[in-house]
């Protein structure tokens, strides 16, 4: 059997291939959430929480081509809507009484970060690149500001913020109160993320999914063709604000404060999401989950390794029992990171993507005129790419997926 | 393009119920209301009264203090039995700053921490002959990783105590865990009211002094200093901790007749010299300057105040440093004049002055540092407040231990009721707590710096407002 096997897409084998990655994804969560100690699964929800403000950014960023590094607002803007909502610091219309459940306000932070988005994109029409990196980086720092702004105290908290509040899972879900209070908001994020990836697949694969990319490819010609630049900018700057909005909604009611000076909320969270979105692979379905986890375990780990050098391995060869190293953890997320950046260059799941076409490619399946079946054929379709000027109508399979599959394609097959 | 954006409209109305995730009127919110950061309204304490006696600072006897006895309830704990086990190995966890921005000046709390417990099993073998263990975990300052640590630090480490931890949020994060898994969370290293919540989070005790506490000794120093009429002008970090301490100054200074003429504030994450803060403070030339930075910036804020000294003849306020940075390495590093003449307070002894060449107690701490933790300066405060955090820790620990009741419950009972004071505390100063009393450290002392002699000097006498601030209700 010649490398690589070829899988046409759609078939009981690309099926396959989905169950045991789908059913792998599954089988993790399931035991983490019933091995895993608390501290452990605290962890993984954080990284979840992570993953979806990284989907978010990957819409705007990954597929469209924007360079953000506004997302700490929209999850600085959604953990602030919740917050005030929870604790009824805003005006509610016609009740007295505070009428917000912590899982209502979520909804709100997401049409919150959705209309502010929109703004947000407005700049994007006319700004590329750092440029747009520039004004995004901006309006983080401006929404920080504004939270903190002494006038507005009574609503944001100001310099101290939002506290004393939180979200016990409600009753229906069967869990006991605080004491599951960390089960709780690992499935609730689990669920959420779900939903969010599967929209976002969803949105991908429609015309607006096609638009994005073209615009991300091409502006010019994208515009050329028909696609709406300003339509297309606002819209998924305000859906991508949107899902960091309930990701930072999340955040708060987990963490039960608010307060403008959270590193996250900042330049700093801005860049958590960017390196998580790297590390997991731009424009890759599974690379917001995957760069997340990456970033809150790999953290973990280096933190671990500055709290006690000489249990770290290799280190610990050479550190004396109870030394000390101050700064140290951060220097070895620091050196991970370079190292990933070097020998993982389009983030984890677009290499494994890379190495995975070496063995197995989908393929898309072959209109039923051209009278070939392009399953595991190791005919002509093997030689794709080698200068034959065969027009047998399997070249033409061929055409539609060159090479190793590109890893930025959204609609290629997870 | 329109039925496309009907489509995403539909999904992001679609996403948005999704999101909710069904949460209904069932779902429920943890009840603590919203809070300011206003302290208590304190009760007009005598200013600069005689502190009551207990000038034995090494009594460890535990005579009741005048208000009521504090008995914790363990029925209202997730898991009451828990609450009430015997305790065989005291294992204490704390999570501070190791890496990142605030490490630099927090890390030796640490050290300081670590020092403490090695040389407690060393000398004592440990309590009741098991040595006590120490699990120091690095949060960065970052709220959620505390909050990460402590998950850990409880559900993997078991620790049986926490102490110590770093920071108003950092602290506030965990709080209603705490409280809730009834695991004492002991000593925070913050002065912000809400460690007084007797009634509602008893679990968690505060070890600085509390920031309307300092207030109110700034402000009676500058009213008998300069006379009620003088003016004066603030320069705070933008945050909780900064808030805190401006609010309690501006309602203390408008009861003493001292008019706020200048507030000047500075970031938090601002590491660069406060210059344009300066120039305002310099037009408006108040009589005093109370200043409220953070870590490092101690050393910044009073290098631009030598700068502006140094342009500006007439420019001459009496200054005051938050107890934060009371540390004679803060002061040693300002070299253009800036720290002389500066004034703060601190409720420790400067265990490198010459005044404490002879005090056992103070020598036998610096043998200790540079025996358990020779990379850090023993003459660092910070690393002081970790010894003291661990020996608090340990102390409370020791009376349940007296009380037959060596549990969490017997722990926390030990901390609420406490009274007793370190022997590296100033003489003079109580450290009470009870039923009526929520906090620990109401007493300190001014201080001068001297560039001079490279020291500071005692202005003024110890002042201890012992229980004035009651407990707190949010």
């Amino acid at each position: 059997m010649n490398l690589p096997v070829r899988v046409v897409k759609g078939s009981w084998q690309n099926w396959l291939g989905r169950v045991v990655l789908f059913g792998g994804v599954g089988l993790f969560m399931f035991r983490a959430m019933n091995e895993w100690s608390r501290s452990g699964l605290g962890l993984l929800t954080d990284a979840l929480i992570i993953a979806i403000a990284v989907t978010g950014l990957n819409l705007i960023t990954g597929y469209t081509g924007q360079l953000s590094l506004g997302h700490a607002a929209f999850f600085a803007i959604g953990a602030f809507t919740s917050a005030m909502l929870v604790t009824g610091k805003v005006w509610s219309p016609f009740f007295t009484d505070n009428i917000w459940t912590p899982g209502w306000t979520m909804p709100v932070a997401a049409v919150v970060c959705f209309l502010v988005g929109m703004v947000v994109g407005i700049p994007a029409l006319r700004l590329k690149g750092i440029y747009l990196a520039l004004v995004t980086l901006v309006f983080t720092e401006a929404v920080r500001a504004l939270f903190k702004y002494g006038e507005f105290e009574g609503v944001t908290g100001g310099a101290t913020g939002i506290k004393g509040f939180g979200y016990l899972p409600p009753s229906w879900t069967g869990l006991d109160g605080r004491a599951d209070l960390v089960e709780w908001f690992f499935w609730l994020s689990l669920a959420i993320l779900v939903v969010v990836s599967i929209l976002s697949a969803g949105l991908l694969r429609s015309r607006i999914g096609r638009a994005m990319v073209a615009v991300r490819d091409n502006e010019t010609a994208a515009a050329v063709m028909g696609v709406n630049l300003f339509s297309i900018k606002t819209l998924v700057f305000g859906l991508s604000g949107a899902i960091a909005g309930v990701a930072g909604s999340l955040y708060a009611l987990k963490l039960t404060l608010v307060d403008a000076d959270i590193p996250i909320f900042g330049l700093f969270g801005s860049v958590t999401l960017l390196v998580a979105l790297v590390v997991g692979g731009a424009a890759q379905n599974w690379g917001p989950f995957v760069g997340a986890m990456f970033y809150v375990f790999v953290n973990d780990f280096a933190r671990g390794v500055g709290e006690a050098p000489s249990d770290a391995a290799i280190l610990g060869w050479f550190v004396d029992s109870g030394t000390k190293i101050n700064g140290l953890g951060g220097v070895t997320f620091g050196v991970l990171l370079i190292l990933f950046a070097r020998f993982v260059p389009f983030g984890a799941v677009g290499t494994m993507r890379m190495w995975r076409s070496k063995l197995v490619q989908v393929v898309p399946r072959v209109p039923a005129v051209a009278g070939v079946v392009a399953g595991r054929s190791s005919g002509p379709l093997g030689e794709e790419g080698s200068g034959s000027v065969d027009p047998t109508p399997s070249s033409i399979g061929a055409v539609e997926s060159p090479g190793p599959i590109d890893p930025d394609r959204p609609d290629s097959p997870s | 393009m329109i039925r496309t954006n009907k489509l995403v409209a539909l999904a992001a109305a679609g996403a948005l119920v999704l999101a909710a995730c069904g949460s209904d009127s069932s779902s429920s919110t943890a009840t603590e209301a919203p809070t300011g950061t206003d302290a208590p309204a304190g009760t007009d304490a005598p200013a600069g009264t005689d502190a009551p006696a207990s000038t034995d600072a090494t009594a460890t006897t535990e005579a009741a203090g005048s208000g009521a006895e504090y008995g914790v309830d363990t029925e209202l704990c997730d898991d009451p039995a828990a609450a009430t086990a015997p305790i065989e190995t005291l294992k204490i966890g704390t999570s501070i700053p190791l890496s990142g921005g605030p490490a630099v000046v927090f890390a030796p709390f640490g050290a300081g921490a670590q020092a403490f417990i090695d040389n407690y099993n060393a000398e004592t073998g440990g309590i009741e002959g098991t040595p006590v263990e120490l699990v120091i975990k690095d949060d960065q300052y970052d709220a959620a990783l505390t909050k990460a640590n402590v998950d850990g630090l409880i559900f993997d480490d078991q620790v049986t105590l926490l102490s110590g931890i770093i920071g108003s949020p950092n602290n506030l994060a965990i709080q209603a865990d705490m409280n809730a898994q009834c695991i004492p969370q002991l000593w925070a290293s913050t002065g912000a009211p809400d460690w007084g919540n007797v009634e509602q989070y008893p679990w968690t005790t505060g070890l600085l002094v509390p920031y309307a506490i300092e207030s109110r000794v700034w402000a009676d120093f500058i009213a008998s200093d300069l006379g009620a009429g003088s003016t004066a002008a603030l320069f705070y970090v933008n945050n909780e901790f900064g808030q805190a301490y401006a609010d309690a100054f501006n309602q203390i200074a408008s009861e003493n007749g001292i008019e706020v003429v200048a507030e000047e504030t500075i970031e938090p994450s601002d590491s660069g010299a406060p210059s344009g803060q300066m120039t305002n403070l310099v037009q408006a030339n108040p009589d005093a300057i109370l200043a409220v930075p953070l870590g490092a910036q101690c050393i910044a804020f009073m290098t631009e105040l030598g700068n502006a000294q140094a342009a500006n003849a007439d420019f001459t306020p009496a200054v005051y440093q938050t107890a934060t940075c009371a540390n004679p390495l803060f002061f040693n590093a300002t070299a253009n004049g800036g720290a002389n003449g500066v004034y703060t307070s601190s409720n420790v002894k400067f265990v490198d002055s010459p005044e404490y060449a002879d005090d056992p107690d103070v020598q036998a701490y610096i043998t200790a540092m540079k025996t358990y933790a020779p990379d850090t300066n023993p003459a660092d405060l910070v690393g002081l407040a970790g010894w003291l955090s661990m020996a608090l820790a340990v102390h409370v620990a020791e009376q349940a231990v007296a009380a037959g009741d060596y549990t969490r419950a017997g722990i926390i009972n030990a901390a609420r009721n406490i009274d007793y004071v370190s022997p590296l505390v100033i003489d003079g100063i109580v450290g009470q707590m009870n039923a009526d009393d929520g906090y620990y450290a109401e007493g300190t002392q001014l201080v001068q710096w001297s560039d001079e002699t490279k020291s500071f000097a005692p202005a003024g006498d110890v002042q201890d407002y012992n229980g004035s601030l009651g407990t707190y209700t949010p």
